[in-house]
């Protein structure tokens, strides 16, 4: 077993990965960027080193140093979490050349299912259903009217290289075809350097169901059972649950056999995400292969009861599973919510700033997964998800129902956030019925605004000593108003700061 | 007493009278509500509103007030977006003296009990290589005062808070 771990990433991620490390009594070593210097991921980590300036291409995503700071630590394995380096094959065969386990799939099994068309390739000689779709669209605007034609419309336009919503385009006629298919090709050029598209048909009201695998370096391959992501915005998850509403017995059996044929024939080893769509009819198409850690990997922890971390660890040290599939049973329900610095009432923007305050939920089947704490910035730099709440309940209303509570017990301030929205969606009617799809916030949210304050908010902002003298540092008699002592006074005199 | 605070787009006023120690009367929308403070911290407050208990969240940020109850939070500015920052109402009184640019306080002319007449100069500050001297605008007394000579200030920090003297 490794004895110390360099976690090339930051946020929520990299503290739950430091958890783990100690949990095992393996030493770890955070990174952080210039910009970081505060965040509680540094802090959860045994050493910390820094790898440049806040612009993630200088930093989180610049390969020589995080090699750098892996070598002058003396580390023998690098755990990527998810995003930045975690899916680039070039940083995988730069770690191993460099003596270093990555713990994660080889370079070879990410190269085969990080290149979409390759996958679908793959995929679809297996017998797994894979959508209609275009891998070489035509370049010629008149041959390639003709090849979308013939798939039908609406069709998805999307980038063969990465993921994320970047290059995604859904095209519902002809006309609208040429002026998709440049700014997704713009797009794909500058997210990912790779400007190579393909077309796929485009299903109305789709769930995105996924499976989750594991397999070790000794021929042990299991799944864990599915996770409904449906519910997203600007092609981003925003709440996930297992198992999914959607799914029936008889499908979920035949989607994680799918599942496990396609990581069988990549040679999958360690975490990955088999992706499928689901239509109305129940009938499902393989997606993609995420080949790292999910950041929903939550819900299915809650479940099943493992520590998929520790799993990805474990394998990658070369120890055997331990378990068959048919030790793998699921328990209850979970759902997830992310918690973003961005207004749900301004297209989702995202906001940076600085967090003020942040209270965590607590109680009975609720977990947090923070990246922030008060005082700490979110910068511009990076993604915006500041945390992940996650709950667990005997069946989904439990756990819908302790989500919306977890939510109420939460409070962040000092910048915009989406709380205040996802308490609406977990309380909406329709999500508590399950009836989510990938359209599902557009379709029940699509002018949201936040409720204007109440007199609740408004006699706090009142009657807080701090509020009203413009500081949080209390003082007595901060209304000024002589022979009528303040709250503050009144609860008995003593002082903070004092 | 009565509060105005601002959101980006309304005034909400909120006007309480002490029924006991820590309990108010407040007025909302012509709706009387019994509010009742159980727990004061540096970032909560914890009242009954009606005999429901309420936990707010509460941060600062010069000029800005975030508040967080049930996991919704609002912002409110204790001035009017429309107003000029710097300048009381026409003919109100200001009790609490702002920088009204950033800028080096020259000179503290007052101190914490003194009255001081209306007009009188209170902090001498230094900004874009002028010297402003800002005024009370009304007898008060000085209860409390925040900078001190030398100290470098941001636009909107509190320097000093007044109380109104009426001549009676």
């Amino acid at each position: 077993m490794f004895t110390k771990i360099l976690i090339a990433n930051r946020g929520e991620i990299a503290t739950r990965i430091a958890r783990t490390c100690r949990e095992m009594g393996i030493a770890s070593v955070a990174v952080y960027s210039e910009a970081d210097r505060a965040s509680p991921h540094v802090q959860a980590a045994d050493e910390a080193v820094c790898i440049g300036p806040a612009p993630a291409t200088e930093s989180y995503l610049h390969v020589e140093s995080l090699l750098a700071a892996a070598r002058r630590t003396g580390v023998q394995a690098v755990h990527p979490g998810y995003g930045f380096v975690s899916e680039s094959a070039e940083f995988a065969r730069a770690a191993a050349d460099a003596g270093l386990c990555f713990i994660g799939p080889g370079p070879e099994a990410m190269a085969a299912v990080g290149n979409k068309i390759a996958a679908r390739k793959t995929v679809a000689t297996l017998g797994v259903p894979v959508l209609p779709a275009l891998d070489t669209p035509a370049h010629d605007p008149a041959a390639l009217r003709a090849q979308v034609a013939a798939l039908g419309y609406p069709v998805l336009i999307k980038a063969a290289a990465g993921g994320g919503g970047k290059g995604m385009r859904i095209v519902h006629d002809e006309a609208a075809l040429p002026d998709a298919f440049a700014a997704a090709r713009r797009e794909a050029e500058a997210a990912f350097g790779d400007g190579t598209l393909y077309v796929e048909r485009f299903l109305e009201r789709p769930r995105h169901v996924e499976v989750q695998i594991l397999g070790d370096t000794h021929g042990t391959l299991v799944e864990l059972g599915e996770r409904d992501c449906s519910v997203q915005r600007r092609y981003q998850k925003i709440v996930e649950e297992t198992p999914s509403p959607a799914v029936s017995e008889s499908v979920r059996r035949d989607m994680a056999h799918s599942a496990l044929r396609v990581a069988e024939a990549a040679g999958y080893v360690n975490a990955g995400t088999v992706e499928f769509i689901l239509d109305d009819a129940g009938n499902y198409y393989f997606l993609e292969v995420n080949a790292r850690l999910q950041v929903e990997h939550p819900v299915t922890e809650w479940v099943i009861g493992i520590d998929l971390v520790r799993e990805q660890i474990r394998i990658a040290a070369g120890q055997p599973l331990g378990f068959g599939q048919d030790d793998v049973q699921s328990n209850g329900h979970a759902v997830e919510c992310r918690l973003y610095a961005e207004d749900a009432a301004r297209g989702f923007l995202p906001a940076a700033g600085r967090v003020l305050l942040w209270q965590a939920p607590h109680g009975p089947g609720v977990r947090v997964d923070s990246g922030v704490e008060a005082q700490t910035d979110v910068p511009i730099y990076y993604d915006p998800m500041i945390a992940k709440l996650s709950t667990w309940g005997a069946d989904r209303e439990q756990a819908r129902r302790r989500m919306a509570q977890a939510l109420r017990e939460t409070a962040v301030l000092g910048l915009t956030t989406n709380l205040a929205f996802l308490i609406e969606l977990m309380e909406h009617p329709a999500f508590a019925a399950g009836e989510t799809h990938t359209g599902f916030l557009a379709e029940h949210f699509p002018d949201w605004r936040p409720a204007a304050p109440p007199l609740e908010a408004v006699a706090a902002a009142s009657l807080h000593p701090g509020a009203m003298s413009g500081t949080t540092e209390l003082r007595d008699g901060f209304d000024g108003t002589p022979g009528r002592p303040s709250p503050w006074q009144q609860i008995g005199g003593w002082r903070l700061g004092s | 007493m009565k509060t105005t605070l601002y959101t980006d787009d309304r005034e909400l006023s909120l006007e309480y009278t002490a029924v006991r120690d820590g309990a108010y009367d407040a007025m909302w929308n012509g709706e009387a509500h019994e509010l009742e403070i159980m727990a004061v911290r540096e970032d909560s407050l914890t009242f009954l509103m009606s005999g429901r208990p309420v936990v707010a969240y509460v941060a600062q940020d010069g000029d800005r007030s975030f508040v967080s109850i049930a996991g919704c939070s609002y912002e409110f500015s204790r001035r009017s977006p429309r107003r000029d920052r710097t300048r009381p109402a026409a003919g109100g009184f200001e009790p609490q003296v702002r920088s009204p640019m950033p800028g080096k306080i020259l000179d503290v002319k007052v101190g914490e009990g003194e009255t001081v007449a209306d007009g009188q100069p209170l902090v001498l500050l230094e900004a874009m290589k002028m010297e402003n001297a800002l005024s009370a605008d009304g007898p008060a007394r000085v209860t409390a005062v925040h900078v001190a000579a030398g100290e470098l200030v941001e636009v909107g920090q509190l320097l000093i808070e007044l109380t109104q003297l009426t001549e009676d």
